[in-house]
């Protein structure tokens, strides 16, 4: 009887996974091995897959693989190609796995490992998994529009125009943020930055290789470009051991992050083959085999969680980024839970791909469960650390003071222990002068990676080379990112500002390539700066922002997701996407106001803007403010930040009122729907 | 297993070991189509013969200007690379 084997299996699968969850959560007092944490989200991902994303596959979109789709419909042999399910899958999770699950998780620690563990696989189940799968499944009805466009389409030109402005705003933030987690990673650390640095001219050789030596040759140029990269780990430990070396090499914050804004306006007026392409599939080999060596690291240690299940800073005391665990837990941990920056891909290159209807629920929610459980391995490898190394590393200078001596002091007080000399030893043998205050979440991520790679495959020695090899390849992703939005945010910046004077508008014009460059990096770098020149760390301020406007576009994507289900005439199935967008509205608004109205100082924007206001009155300035114009200059940022924070409230609240006035029209038959389908042709008829 | 790719080395008195790396090498090039998929490098072939089966009198862009294209496309719209 097959019908009740599977019963009874998938029943023996619930169970274990209940267990996992149970013994996760009420175990005190002595360290949960990792693999408790790894079972509850695999029988979690297993059960949901099986039946949550069958329902709404079946039951709210009604997929049909005899449904021809714009793959098979359109087929040009370029945009629209019919591509084998796995290769979709693969191509999809590439592009929406990047730096975000790997340091939301690490940085959301401080709470402990509970939090951040229930929000990454409920949260996946119920809001991220089923908001790539809605809108991929959507797009594909419609001929693989985009998100933007949908929102205009389903809902109306006002919500079209505010996902267009929050996309952008998002890009800034998105931007600014990651920039900022590499310059962190990077800063007074000669090793880092060398290594860094030579990806750029690598990928630049494996242009040159696939434009003119061996065209369309991915696989060469690839190997070429990682023996190139293991080769410039090496080089990297030689210049930071060279005492003359050395120090031309180990670069302060400011400096940095100008450099790193020089390589995001080459990237974005150079040609597209001779940097971000190359650097791209260079990326995506890196990304793959990344991910299946931690997957093999923790397997094969499967460590203990030596952080606790809750710390006493869910109170909202936390040194690495202030808020209590409600909302900022869900506001730090975006990629992994959901992340609306998805949304894009999943309207973008996906949906013209896929074979069959039907292949929409392995990639779409398939893929997204993938990149949740690379989130969970983030948060195990930041909890392989003991609380008082996570802390040492992840809390800003201002709190921990310059020395191991006032580190360990610092935290002391907070009730955990570490020793100065431990501290200095954990440097040592990672091969860097201090790990103290290297906020942003990549060095500590690097330091539990490397702790787990070390243990399965080299000694001590081997530490420092698997940290540099962690730290470069997290930069890899990030400036990934970074360069590849660049450009993209200065062709939405050109396409707007054409209403405005034609000639801005001409992509392929020098002049106007060059301005809207310089000017978006000039965005993103604003942020960057203050981030770096911020006594606070930066992140502090930065990372919930970027929190904030990535939920407030998933919270685009599942509005256009309800409205598109009501349109079905499926309203009665609506809660899978009601129900995660009234869970994500409370939560962004809730960290929106708090991060602009909260009287307290290292919460509130316009509080801290107040204080330094306060302090310059009497005439003594905090730990960390240099002078009077660093104090003006920080207040100024503060409101900006402020003004952000409330941009991205509001259009949250502009999407749903819209969304809301349109489902109401529907739902009172004030509104005869007209579906914006691409109607249904069969194959017989396309042949 | 591998069609359309050169013939499994023979066993020869160097040992299996050889058949093996043989066998791996060819396996590499043979996922090269798949990974190249993956990674969304153009593909002028694919394009080529979708043209002619399209519209037979079109004459296909040279394999360059494709390149160069996809490309252009790929990295001037949101969503091409995630966080």
């Amino acid at each position: 009887m097959p019908r009740l084997l599977s019963a009874l299996v998938w029943s023996a699968i619930s169970i274990i996974g209940a267990g996992s969850f149970a013994w996760l959560a009420l175990s005190r007092g002595e360290a949960v091995n990792a693999a408790w944490l790894l079972t509850a989200a695999l029988c979690t991902y297993a059960v949901a897959y099986r039946f949550y994303s069958k329902f709404i596959a079946a039951k709210v979109f009604a997929l049909d693989a005899e449904r021809p789709t714009p793959a098979v419909r359109l087929n040009d042999g370029r945009d629209f190609v019919p591509t084998n399910r796995w290769i979709v899958f693969g191509h999809h999770f590439a592009a929406i796995a990047g730096p975000g699950p790997l340091v939301g998780p690490t940085l959301a620690a401080q709470f402990g490992y509970l939090p951040g563990a229930l929000w990454i696989i409920v949260g996946v189940v119920i809001g991220g998994a089923v908001q790539d799968f809605v809108i991929l499944a959507s797009s594909t009805r419609r001929n693989g529009r985009s998100l933007g466009q949908m929102a205009k389409d389903e809902i109306g030109p006002v919500a079209g125009f505010t996902a267009l402005v929050a996309v952008l705003g998002i890009m800034i933030v998105l931007i600014s943020v990651l920039a900022l987690v590499v310059v962190n990673a990077l800063r007074a650390s000669p090793w880092g930055t060398v290594t860094i640095g030579l990806t750029i001219p690598i990928a630049m050789l494996m242009g040159v290789y696939l434009r003119w030596i061996r065209p369309g040759r991915v696989l060469e140029a690839s190997m070429v470009g990682i023996i190139l990269l293991v080769f410039s780990l090496y080089a990297g430990r030689w210049v930071a051991e060279d005492p003359t070396l050395a120090p031309l090499f180990t670069l302060g914050g400011t400096t940095l992050a100008i450099l790193v804004m020089l390589y995001g306006f080459a990237a974005s007026v150079l040609p597209v083959w001779l940097l971000l392409a190359p650097r791209d599939y260079l990326s995506a080999f890196v990304k793959i085999g990344v991910v299946v060596a931690l997957a093999v690291g923790i397997v094969v240690v499967l460590p203990p969680l030596q952080m606790p299940a809750l710390t006493q800073f869910t109170d909202g005391s936390g040194p690495v980024f202030a808020g209590k665990v409600f909302p900022f837990a869900f506001i730090t941990i975006a990629c992994g839970s959901i992340s609306g920056f998805h949304a894009l891909v999943a309207s973008g290159t996906t949906p013209k791909l896929l074979e069959r209807e039907t292949d929409a629920r392995a990639v779409g929610y398939g893929a997204m469960l993938m990149e949740s459980l690379v989130a969970v391995m983030a948060l195990i490898a930041a909890c392989v650390l003991t609380p008082g190394v996570y802390f040492a590393i992840n809390a800003p200078a201002a709190l921990l003071g310059p020395t191991a001596t006032t580190a360990a002091q610092a935290i002391a007080g907070w009730g955990f222990t570490v020793t100065p000399a431990e501290l200095q030893l954990l440097a040592q043998r990672v091969g860097e002068e201090s790990l103290l205050s290297r906020t942003g979440g990549a060095p500590s991520l690097a330091v539990g990676m490397a702790y787990l790679f070390s243990s399965v495959l080299g000694g001590g020695g081997a530490m420092a080379l698997w940290y540099h090899f962690a730290i470069m390849f997290e930069a890899l992703f990030i400036l990934t990112t970074l360069d590849a939005g660049t450009r993209v945010g200065r062709f939405m910046l050109q396409d707007l500002g054409r209403h405005l004077w034609e000639p801005f508008g001409r992509v392929s014009w020098y002049p106007a390539v060059v301005m809207s460059s310089a000017i978006f990096v000039a965005m993103w770098g604003h942020f960057l700066y203050q981030g770096v020149t911020d006594p606070l760390g930066g992140i502090n301020s930065l990372w919930p922002l970027f929190g904030i406007s990535n939920q407030l576009l998933a919270a685009v994507a599942l509005c256009v997701g309800t409205t598109v289900i009501i349109k079905m005439g499926k309203a009665r199935y609506s809660f899978v996407t009601l129900l995660p967008l009234s869970w994500l509205v409370v939560v962004t608004l809730t960290a929106g106001w708090q991060k602009i109205f909260s009287p307290d100082p290292k919460l509130g924007f316009l509080a801290h803007a107040r204080f330094l206001e306060g302090a310059m009155e009497s005439g003594g300035l905090p730990s960390g403010v240099k002078s009077m114009g660093d104090a003006s200059t920080m207040i100024f940022n503060d409101r900006v930040d402020a003004a952000v924070a409330g941009f991205f409230m509001a259009a949250v609240l502009v999407i749903l009122a819209d969304s809301a006035r349109e489902w109401l029209a529907v739902a009172a038959g004030r509104k005869v729907v007209r579906s914006s389908e691409t109607p249904f042709e069969t194959k017989a008829v396309q042949a | 297993m591998f069609p359309n790719v050169s013939p499994v080395p023979a066993r020869t008195n160097s040992g299996i070991l050889t058949v093996w790396l043989g066998r791996i090498v060819q396996s590499l090039w043979s996922s090269e189509k798949t990974v190249r998929a993956i990674l969304g490098v153009p593909n002028y072939e694919a394009y080529v013969e979708r043209l002619a089966a399209i519209d037979p009198s079109a004459i296909p862009i040279a394999r360059a200007e494709f390149a160069a294209q996809c490309l252009e496309s790929r990295f001037n719209r949101p969503g091409s690379r995630c966080c």
